[in-house]
């Protein structure tokens, strides 16, 4: 009973997210704040994820 | 100026605590998922206070990397801390070690994770020290000594009155309260700092440019250790660990921390740069620890100041207080209460507690100790040692649940590896100072302590899993380890077997209990009870052991692992297996009911597959019981539930010698019996006999479960019945035939001689006694010509259908009996009107009425009249015959239009007038009933024909 929806995201986030966020997040001529967007994003990707699951559940 | 923060700073503390208690008193679900959120946000202490802003400095933007890792334990909660939820929700595991102990097995195991974790939690103790240290420096120039005197004095009374209320649920509040404080002081700090210092966000972020702070914050040194060694001290810090698994909370509110708290740390992180850079420009003589207050103080805001100060205190203190607990639970469940003797113990929960307020205390006051020799004086430093060595823990804990094969030995091993390389590369330093060794006859030089911090810590976690590894894969494990192991597996579900209790009642588990509880056995079957909703009569086995999971849960709660293992192999043993254990199909079914969820592909399509399968046999016309190699009925579906009464749910889960008879007797006779099936077995149910089939599966061996069907057979039977009746009735009537065939022509004989008597002779005394020959063989032809009518039944009743008048034939009717013999004269009241006709035989007509009303007067008493009359409706016509006589006895109503019933005594009827009087009205194609007492009175009878009307 793997969950595989959390394993797709993982590997898509590890293969193709983070690299590119990460190199968005610290370029030198971007503002100081863009790591805290990309972490934003993160916040509202795991709020949609979940309320996905509870929607599931009930 | 400090006077003026000081006292800004009591004041939010207060407000701050108000209003964590006015939200967890009176809010509602909301509040009380904020609450939990907010405590767990404070979980991380004086990190997020003091410590990030100083790392900011260090390792700029990693630091962000370091918090994010930080939060993940939440995201990717579904596969770390969900496994060990479900299975928490039946073994209820107080703390980590709990759980590892459980998972790995032995005391050993309690002994060394327990150590392990005091060890690696004590660097989080000292900084929250140092934390209060700094803010009670920067305020008052006053006694240390006091200082510390007060900080212990006040966290041992609050953890007092914590230990005796409620552990957790109270020190939740206060950090909440901490979270509360903490997000509004890192804002505020962050706005007055940077409007004060630069005049504007946008003049900070040309600042930010033109300084080059750009670049500096943008470098990533240390940054995969950071990530690696925050993420893995994030999965086994006690308070993370405590609040998502240990407490009970919802998955809707374990849910809501999935996002919420990545949120409160991202909020947390954002002002931690402006503060640093604030800082720097300002270039602040204050360490980068104490930004949080100091630089408000600097730019003359002094409430904003105390905002921050009340919150690293509230923090600190908080963190302090639920860390020094949560240890000093750990201590007593790994070293003190697995060897206590519970039953000699009098008031034990306030033993325990007091135990837990002494362990907490010495911990406590061992870290005080520690901090005045501790050179290290950096938060960041003291963190990011603690959570390396927390880091130690988390390769037990995720092979726990993801690698079957990780043993007892490697757990060990990898965890004292882990720990030593750590204790000596970092923990150690803390104390002595950074060090170095020039390793003999080579030019390598080792550098102890925190210049090579993310060298050593990720050492530590690597010389751990490689030993963790290398020793489970070539060391064996036990059955019980094997076992424990597959319980814990992320994918498994934790279904208790099915096994037998030496116990058969409540009253025997709290008898034998009490031996190893004392008193409290008592409260803690109550307890079970309660939570399951039975009561101490219960003595089904699938009830018992249910009950004792629950009372199994209960204690590794309270007690922990081992003391509860103890307690439970001691008090309620499970029985020497007679047979193979087998599965609870009870509670396998429950548990995929719930986790149907989770299933997918194959195994969602198997699982419909199975609802399919037991809806079949749940609607089964046929009566199935599924019975365990013990006895227990396993399965009983709902047509049994139709032939007993009994639901399912109270069935399930007995044995057969716990049913209500006769259902007990019916089956154990049959289970006992050598045949395969019985046929029509009569079991008599509230006063009826009812008939069933049994039939039982050919495998009764030990080793299966049986299968026993049972069919209700009663129409059948009664059918059989029914025809046998009639066989047994048309041989009587064809008997009768005979007899009056014989009987009839000696009878005529006898008559005519009679006649011939009277008329040759004219003599009063001859005459007279010809007279009642006549009379007796009159008699006697009406009897003859009764048997004869019955015999033929109803082939002799010709249709011969012609209107009738009904008033003629119930005149004629009266006429005929008022014309008898009898000793009393009856009076007849016909009130039927003369113009009502039916279609039929006018012979048969009278016939019935003759019986009906020569029975009604049979049954009256003398002088009281029976009446004939009539009522139309609807084109249908009732004629009703009543008397007041006794009438009809219950017992005989339903069986007196059966022939040779009758209620009167023996030689004064035959029986067979209502029958005849039965057929003839249905050949008339109308229907009788008798309602006895009569209608409109309290006594007699009426008999009540009903016809369609001739017009």
């Amino acid at each position: 009973m793997l969950n595989y929806r959390l394993v797709a995201v993982l590997i898509f986030l590890s293969s193709v997210v983070i690299p590119l966020a990460s190199k968005w997040a610290i370029e030198p001529q971007g503002n100081w704040f863009r790591p805290f967007v990309v972490w934003a994003i993160v916040v509202f990707a795991a709020y949609i994820l979940q309320r996905h699951r509870n929607t599931n559940e009930s | 100026m400090s006077l003026d923060i000081a006292t800004a700073a009591a004041g939010f503390i207060f407000l701050g605590i108000l209003c964590a208690y006015l939200l967890a008193k009176y809010g509602g679900r909301a509040s009380h998922s904020l609450i939990l959120v907010l405590a767990l946000f404070a979980g991380s202490g004086s990190l997020l206070a003091t410590g990030t802003i100083e790392m900011a400095g260090r390792y700029g933007y990693s630091t962000l990397l370091a918090l994010f890792a930080f939060t993940m334990v939440f995201i990717f909660s579904p596969l770390i801390f969900y496994p060990i939820r479900r299975l928490s929700a039946i073994i209820r595991f107080a703390s980590l070690v709990d759980f590892l102990t459980f998972r790995f097995r032995g005391k050993t195991v309690a002994t060394v994770a327990c150590s392990g974790l005091i060890i690696a939690t004590l660097p989080l103790f000292l900084a929250q020290l140092l934390a209060l240290e700094s803010v009670h420096n920067f305020l008052f120039d006053s006694n240390k000594i006091l200082f510390w005197l007060f900080l212990v004095v006040v966290i041992i009374t609050i953890n007092w009155r914590t230990i005796e209320l409620s552990p957790v649920q109270n020190l939740r509040w206060m950090m909440a309260a901490a979270g509360l404080l903490l997000l509004p002081a890192l804002g505020l700090a962050a706005l007055v700092s940077v409007q004060s210092i630069f005049g504007s966000i946008g003049e900070m972020n040309s600042w930010v440019v033109d300084s080059g702070q750009r670049f500096i914050v943008q470098r990533m040194d240390s940054s995969y250790s950071l990530f690696i060694i925050f993420l893995a001290a994030s999965f086994a810090l006690p308070v993370n660990f405590t609040i998502v698994i240990s407490e009970h909370i919802s998955n809707r509110q374990a849910g809501i921390t999935v996002w919420a708290y990545p949120l409160l740390m991202l909020l947390a992180s954002i002002p931690v740069f402006p503060l640093l850079w604030s800082g720097i420009a300002v270039q602040s003589a204050s360490p980068l620890q104490d930004y949080l207050f100091a630089l408000p103080a600097l730019t003359e805001h002094p409430i904003i100041a105390g905002l921050g100060a009340a919150s690293i205190i509230l923090i600190a203190i908080a963190l302090l207080c639920s860390m020094s607990t949560m240890l000093a639970k750990m201590v007593l469940n790994s070293f003190v209460l697995p060897d206590k003797l519970f039953q000699n113990q009098p008031r034990l929960t306030r033993w325990i507690n007091l135990r837990l307020l002494l362990a907490s205390s010495a911990i406590l006051l061992s870290a005080v100790m520690l901090s005045q020799v501790v050179k290290e004086n950096s938060i960041t430093d003291l963190y990011l040692v603690g959570f390396a060595g927390l880091a130690q823990l988390t390769p037990g804990m995720l092979a726990s649940i993801y690698l079957p094969k990780a043993n007892r030995r490697g757990f060990i091993i990898g965890l004292i590896g882990g720990l030593s390389v750590w204790l000596v590369g970092l923990a150690i330093p803390l104390f002595s100072g950074d060090w170095q060794w020039q390793v003999p006859s080579t030019a390598i030089t080792l550098t102890f302590g925190m210049e090579s911090w993310d060298t050593w810590a990720f050492e530590a976690l690597m010389v751990n899993i490689a030993l963790f590894t290398l020793f489970s894969a070539f060391s064996k494990m036990d059955a019980e380890e094997k076992l424990f192991a597959k319980l814990c597996m992320v994918d498994n579900i934790y279904i208790p077997a099915r096994v037998q209790l030496s116990h058969g009642s409540v009253e025997e588990m709290t008898q034998s209990l009490r031996n190893s509880l004392g008193d409290e056995a008592d409260r803690e079957i109550e307890r079970a009870l309660s939570a399951l909703e039975m009561d101490n009569s219960e003595t089904r086995p699938a009830a018992l052991r249910k009950i004792r999971d629950s009372l199994n849960s209960s204690l590794t709660l309270r007690f922990g692992v081992l003391a509860a293992y103890r307690i439970m192999e001691e008090s309620i043993p499970l029985a020497p297996k007679a047979a193979q254990e087998s599965d609870d199909i009870d509670l396998i079914e429950s548990v995929l009911a719930i986790h149907s969820d989770r299933l997918t592909g194959i195994a969602s399509e198997l699982n419909k597959l199975r609802i399919h399968h037991r809806e079949i046999i749940d609607n089964l016309p046929t009566g199935l019981v599924a019975l365990g190699q013990d006895g227990e009925i396993l399965k009983w579906n709902s047509s049994m539930e139709t032939y007993t009464g009994l639901s399912e749910s109270d069935a399930r889960g007995a044995q057969i010698s716990d049913l209500p008879d006769p259902w007990q007797s019916v089956i154990s006779e049959f289970l006992d019996s050598n045949q395969s099936s019985s046929e029509n077995m009569r079991v008599e149910t509230e006063g009826n006999a009812r008939w069933f089939s049994l039939q039982k599966s050919a495998d009764q061996s030990t080793d299966n479960d049986s299968i026993l069907l049972i069919e209700e057979s009663t129409n059948s039977v009664l059918l059989t019945q029914n025809y046998i009746n009639n066989e047994r009735l048309a041989s009587v009537g064809r008997l009768a035939a005979g007899v009056a065939h014989e009987i009839g022509n000696p009878v005529t004989g006898i008559a005519c001689i009679a006649q011939n008597l009277q008329h040759e002779t004219e003599a009063g005394e001859i005459q007279k006694s010809a007279d009642q020959i006549l009379s007796q063989t009159n008699r006697i032809n009406l009897i003859v010509q009764s048997l004869i009518n019955f015999s033929r039944g109803e082939r002799s009743l010709q249709n011969n259908s012609q209107p009738v008048n009904v008033r003629e034939a119930a005149d004629e009717a009266i006429q005929l009996l008022s014309l008898s013999n009898q000793q009393v004269k009856q009076q007849f009241i016909c009130t039927l009107s003369a113009d009502l006709h039916i279609l039929g035989d006018h012979h048969q007509l009278v016939q019935v009425l003759l019986n009906l009303l020569s029975n009604a007067r049979d049954a009256s008493n003398e002088g009281s009249p029976v009446t004939v009359s009539g009522e139309l409706q609807d084109q249908k016509l009732s004629i009703m015959v009543s008397d007041s006589g006794s009438g009809i006895d219950d017992d005989i109503q339903d069986r007196l239009f059966e022939p040779f019933v009758t209620s009167k005594q023996p030689g004064e009827g035959t029986g067979l007038g209502l029958w005849i009087v039965f057929s003839l009205v249905k050949n008339l194609g109308g229907e009788i009933n008798l309602i006895s007492p009569a209608i409109n009175s309290d006594r007699g009878t009426t008999a009540q024909l009903h016809f369609t009307l001739y017009k």
